[in-house]
């Protein structure tokens, strides 16, 4: 039974994923640790409180540095200075404590990036292998493209899941490439250019796979 | 703190001649501070404390000739009028120049074995490292009951100390390097039919100079065996370059807890130099720094003198200073 919401479900999560897969794995990984310490009590968010402490502490005494006179009272500014070493080195090992908890979260981002882009479309089309999304008129196209539009399983003369999803997501993709253009060339070159890097970053992953392959 | 009761630390060296435990002693400072009159001194009033005493300089500025008006060379030679006090003067780029020059003598045949060598020579610190073992080997051999190292100037010296620690973690990547591309180097060498095993031979060595160099920091860091002793004068940059000395010294472990202040001014009573006045205030300046800064630790008063330190005699004076500290003539 072809049905709308079938329709509508499969045009929202390709459009979903494709706004998804705009967003880069580093910016998810930003954002995971920022909800990781809104969490009160979590270890992420302890960790961050302690490193923005350190982080006050190191600039207080900076600042009293910079306001002790190192030739009139040189007793009091190497007791700050020795304060000062000992606080940076906790700083910067507290730095790379934090770095190294932040990597772990790119797994996780990376993993539930792919789950929302490509998973959910896989589940999609196999939850619904069977059910057409809506029928052509009978005679509409010949019978081999009747055969095409409804593979793999479903009835003669409707359109898949498989084919529909990926009629949308040329014209999303097509789409999006247009919206990028216009807004390019409106609000001005400048901004143009990450996206550029960005295409031919991907080229370039692209290549790398294949001579891995 | 509850160190607050104890009471001050004794402002004289007195507490390194006691301590017999003591093997190593570095003296240490900017340079021009006095550092090879301090360390000669200190080296005379050890000389009477213990069985014997050897003095080292590491110094390419070498002094001790000019402080003891006597020649001093690469082996240790006795002080004259001193029976138990030896003294040397080692260069540290020296002992690198003739490594180098005796391994090209031996690998002249092949290119690549010279490469290498350049490539191990190239580490960071890796001549002090190669003078220094050179000179712990000889001190094992000789029998001193302790040893003082009148070292360069103060980023020299801590060069020098640091290089275990560099040294081995270069040498471990060398080894690494070599582990994988040993095996085709000595391929190639092989193939040549120049001394195969080059490699092989010059890894062997660095590693077992390596153990060399890790027992010496290991005696280093013991407090109970090496204590460093800065020397400074009252003014702002040597007191600067003593206070990131002591620090360093205590990144890498070495014990450090006397500080001798040389050439400070005591104008007579009723002087009229006005530099000297000013001299004097500026000095009592840093001194009260020094004293807040430092209370844990022996800090020595030298006064400036009139003429150079210079001849067993001026210097066993000189000596007596450090023991009993010198009482300053009345001031207005």
């Amino acid at each position: 039974m072809p049905s709308t919401f079938l329709l509508f479900l499969t045009i929202a999560t390709t459009v979903l994923s494709y706004l998804l897969s705009l967003v880069s794995t580093q910016t998810l990984q930003a954002l995971i640790w920022q909800l990781a310490t809104l969490i009160p009590g979590s270890s992420a968010a302890k960790q961050q409180a302690t490193h923005r402490k350190l982080q006050r502490e190191v600039l207080t005494l900076r600042g009293q540095l910079r306001a002790t006179s190192s030739q009139d009272e040189f007793a009091k500014w190497a007791k700050l200075k020795r304060k000062e070493d000992k606080l940076l080195a906790d700083f910067e090992k507290s730095k790379k404590a934090l770095e190294s908890h932040k990597s772990t979260h790119s797994t996780l981002a990376s993993t539930s990036k792919r789950i929302l882009t490509t998973g959910v479309k896989l589940v999609l089309q196999f939850y619904y292998l069977r059910t057409p999304v809506f029928h052509l008129p009978k005679g509409a196209v010949p019978g081999y493209i009747e055969w095409v539009l409804a593979f793999p399983k479903c009835p003669s003369g409707s359109v898949s899941v498989n084919v529909w999803m990926m009629a949308v997501g040329a014209v999303v993709e097509l789409l999006g490439a247009a919206v990028a253009w216009v807004w390019a060339s409106t609000v001005g070159r400048e901004k143009v250019a990450p996206l550029e890097a960005k295409v031919e970053g991907e080229g370039e992953k692209e290549k790398a796979g294949k001579k891995d392959l | 703190m509850s160190d607050e009761e104890l009471p001050p630390m004794e402002p004289s060296l007195q507490s390194i001649l006691d301590q017999k435990s003591l093997r190593w002693i570095f003296v240490g400072g900017k340079g021009g501070v006095g550092k090879t009159t301090t360390s000669c001194s200190l080296a005379i009033q050890l000389a009477k404390a213990r069985e014997s005493v050897l003095l080292i300089s590491t110094d390419p500025a070498h002094n001790l000739s000019d402080a003891f008006n006597q020649k001093f060379g690469k082996e240790a030679t006795k002080v004259n009028g001193f029976d138990n006090l030896s003294a040397m003067e080692i260069d540290p780029n020296g002992s690198i120049q003739e490594m180098i020059e005796s391994a090209g003598d031996q690998g002249g045949s092949n290119p690549l074995g010279g490469m290498m060598q350049d490539l191990a020579f190239s580490i960071p610190g890796v001549d002090e490292a190669m003078s220094f073992a050179e000179v712990l080997k000889q001190v094992k051999s000789l029998s001193y009951s302790v040893i003082i190292f009148d070292t360069a100037p103060t980023g020299h010296t801590l060069r020098f100390l640091q290089f275990p620690t560099v040294l081995e973690k270069a040498l471990g990547k060398i080894s690494q390097l070599s582990g994988r591309f040993g095996p085709m180097l000595n391929g190639v060498l092989g193939g040549m039919g120049g001394g195969a095993g080059g490699v092989e031979e010059m890894m062997a060595k660095m590693e077992s100079m390596r153990e060399v160099i890790g027992e010496v920091s290991k005696q280093f860091k013991d407090a109970d065996l090496t204590t460093f002793v800065c020397v400074c004068i009252p003014e702002f940059l040597s007191l600067y370059e003593t206070e990131r000395m002591i620090q360093e010294l205590g990144n890498y472990g070495i014990d450090t807890h006397s500080i001798v202040v040389n050439q400070l001014l005591f104008p007579k009573k009723g002087s009229q130099c006005d530099q000297c006045m000013a001299r004097r205030k500026m000095q009592k300046k840093y001194l009260e720094q020094i004293e807040d800064l430092y209370e844990d630790f022996n800090v020595v008063k030298c006064p400036l003198l009139v003429e150079e330190v210079r001849g067993k005699d001026k210097l066993e004076s000189f000596s007596q200073m450090l023991v009993t500290p010198f009482v300053p003539p009345a001031e207005d």
